[in-house]
């Protein structure tokens, strides 16, 4: 089925980061009125809310975010709906909206997704973010970083994917993010050389091979078509979605050195939006470790397998490049809160679209490709964009 | 047999110090760590298989920054064995960092850690 005539019609978040003096609540409150500013819509247009959080009741001892959400707002009464799909949960909760006001039975749904990870200890966060492995995996003290280091050691062996590679997406989305006001490492500069001296987290990866533990929120809204005449100037199409599983263990999948739920989620978006890999100008690529970024974009097959690597090297994948990859930075250094990642994700395409990107903004992007992970390859959601 | 009794007998099996897994009776391949479900065919009809605990490292990682409860044996090494009987099972190993390898010959340890039964490797006729 195809998506077409359902729009994004307004976009907002707060600073990624380690923020002091924040709560959910105001998180929540920030980036929803940028949201309805940007979309000049009323509250009482707004027909539903979802919102997207990973572990609220672990972060924060607090577990009921649609009612704290909708109360927060001032819009009590509206039906709010959460969605979980682990650190993908921000991309879950777009494409049910977009599923929500597909249906015909609402007009405006706006999506939030919000963390608030830094009130916790790193060990204690190192923890809660451990459980999204299989029940065995955490038995043997098993983390995605560990998944993720297992899976970078087979590429380095059998795909050609060296270190040096690795290390560079770190120094590329850290440039990037230099441009974005609202990353997490807005001013930090990386080199080649602070990602292979940094800590050794799972062997081989190190510490400059992680996002960090980002605080914040982003929230767009869904609207029908019906509704975007009515209020919006530039609105921006959703024209695919696909979304896949995994097989929950590492261990228990025939490919080790892939995730083939991002191969499924991107052939289904691609098809849902009558598309090939050579009409996306740009894409998000959920890089929460560096080797992702690029095994994933084999996965998408937008380079062939092993080849990422290479296409980083010469320069293609950078902001100036002929696929610029990651120009908010990333997760790596745009930041990684959780359960607002996916939503970030499609509002920096967004941006690019409108031609409201700022200094970061890349000259005539006319689609845009956004790509998700929950857990280690378990839940993975694509999402594709374009200028009406 | 369910989820629950399948996996409550692999870890009883492990308390005993055995390593006991499931061979599909439709499709024959071999699953480790039980699921209700054959993950190749659907079926769910396993007769058992008793592994020798002899395999083959896959591949493995160093991990230091470990959650809470392990906190005492970081950093942890961590592999991914594929058994002689055929199934893969992830584990913690007994190996320093220069008998680490990808292809190293492996056996089955069953190693007593605050009353639990825990499933570790360590190299095939080391200490
Ligand atoms: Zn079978």
């Amino acid at each position: 089925m195809k998506v077409e005539s359902i729009f994004i019609t307004g976009v907002g978040q707060t600073k990624y980061g380690k923020l002091e003096g924040q709560s959910l609540s105001s998180l929540i409150y920030e980036a929803a009125s940028m949201t309805l500013l940007d979309a000049s819509i009323a509250r009482s247009q707004i027909d539903a809310i979802v919102i997207s959080n990973l572990a609220s009741n672990r972060f924060n001892d607090q577990q009921n975010l649609t009612a704290l959400c909708a109360d927060v707002l001032g819009l009590s009464g509206t039906p709010a709906f959460r969605t979980g799909a682990s650190s993908a949960s921000g991309a879950a909760a777009i494409q049910q909206a977009v599923m929500m006001v597909k249906s015909g039975m609402f007009d405006n749904v706006l999506v939030i997704g919000v963390e608030l990870m830094n009130q916790v200890p790193t060990d204690v966060s190192t923890s809660i973010l451990a459980n999204s492995t299989h029940p065995w995996e955490q038995e043997q003290g098993i983390t995605i970083p560990a998944l993720a280091a297992m899976c970078t050691r087979l590429n380095m062996i059998h795909n050609g994917l060296t270190r040096e590679q690795l290390a560079l997406v770190a120094v590329k989305n850290h440039k990037n993010a230099l441009l974005n006001p609202l990353a997490h490492f807005h001013h930090k500069k990386v080199t080649i050389e602070d990602v292979m001296n940094s800590p050794i987290i799972a062997d081989p990866l190190r510490l400059y091979d992680f996002s960090p533990r980002s605080d914040g929120a982003a929230a767009i809204i869904i609207s029908s078509g019906k509704s975007v005449k009515k209020f919006c100037e530039q609105p921006i199409r959703i024209t695919g979605i696909g979304a896949a599983t995994d097989v929950f263990a590492y261990m228990d999948r025939e490919n080790l050195m892939s995730l083939d739920a991002t191969r499924l989620a991107a052939e289904r978006a691609l098809k849902t939006a009558g598309m090939t890999q050579k009409e996306i100008d740009i894409l998000e690529v959920h890089d929460a470790f560096t080797p992702l970024e690029l095994v994933n974009l084999e996965d998408m097959c937008f380079f062939e397998r092993g080849s990422a690597g290479k296409a980083l090297e010469e320069g293609i994948t950078e902001r100036e490049g002929q696929l610029p990859v990651n120009v908010s930075g990333g997760l790596k250094a745009k930041g990684h809160p959780v359960g607002a990642t996916g939503i970030g994700q499609v509002l920096e395409l967004t941006l690019q679209l409108r031609n409201e990107a700022g200094k970061r903004q890349v000259p005539g992007v006319e689609t845009g490709l956004a790509h998700a992970i929950g857990g280690f390859g378990n839940n993975v959601f694509v999402t594709i964009l374009s200028r009406t | 047999m369910n989820d629950k009794s399948l996996i409550q007998e692999f870890k009883e099996n492990l308390k005993k110090r055995k390593l006991i897994g499931t061979k599909c009776r439709t499709c024959g391949s071999i699953g480790v760590y039980p699921n209700s479900q054959c993950r190749k065919c659907g079926n769910a009809s396993f007769e058992k298989v008793k592994f020798s605990g002899k395999g083959t490292l896959i591949t493995y990682t160093i991990l230091h920054a470990v959650p809470l409860r392990f906190k005492e044996n970081a950093p942890l090494v961590i592999g991914l064995v594929e058994l002689e009987e055929g199934g893969r099972i992830s584990a913690q190993l007994n190996a320093s960092q220069d008998e680490l390898s990808v292809g190293k010959k492996l056996e089955a340890i069953f190693q007593e850690i605050d009353g639990r039964i825990l499933l570790k490797f360590k190299p095939l006729g080391g200490i």
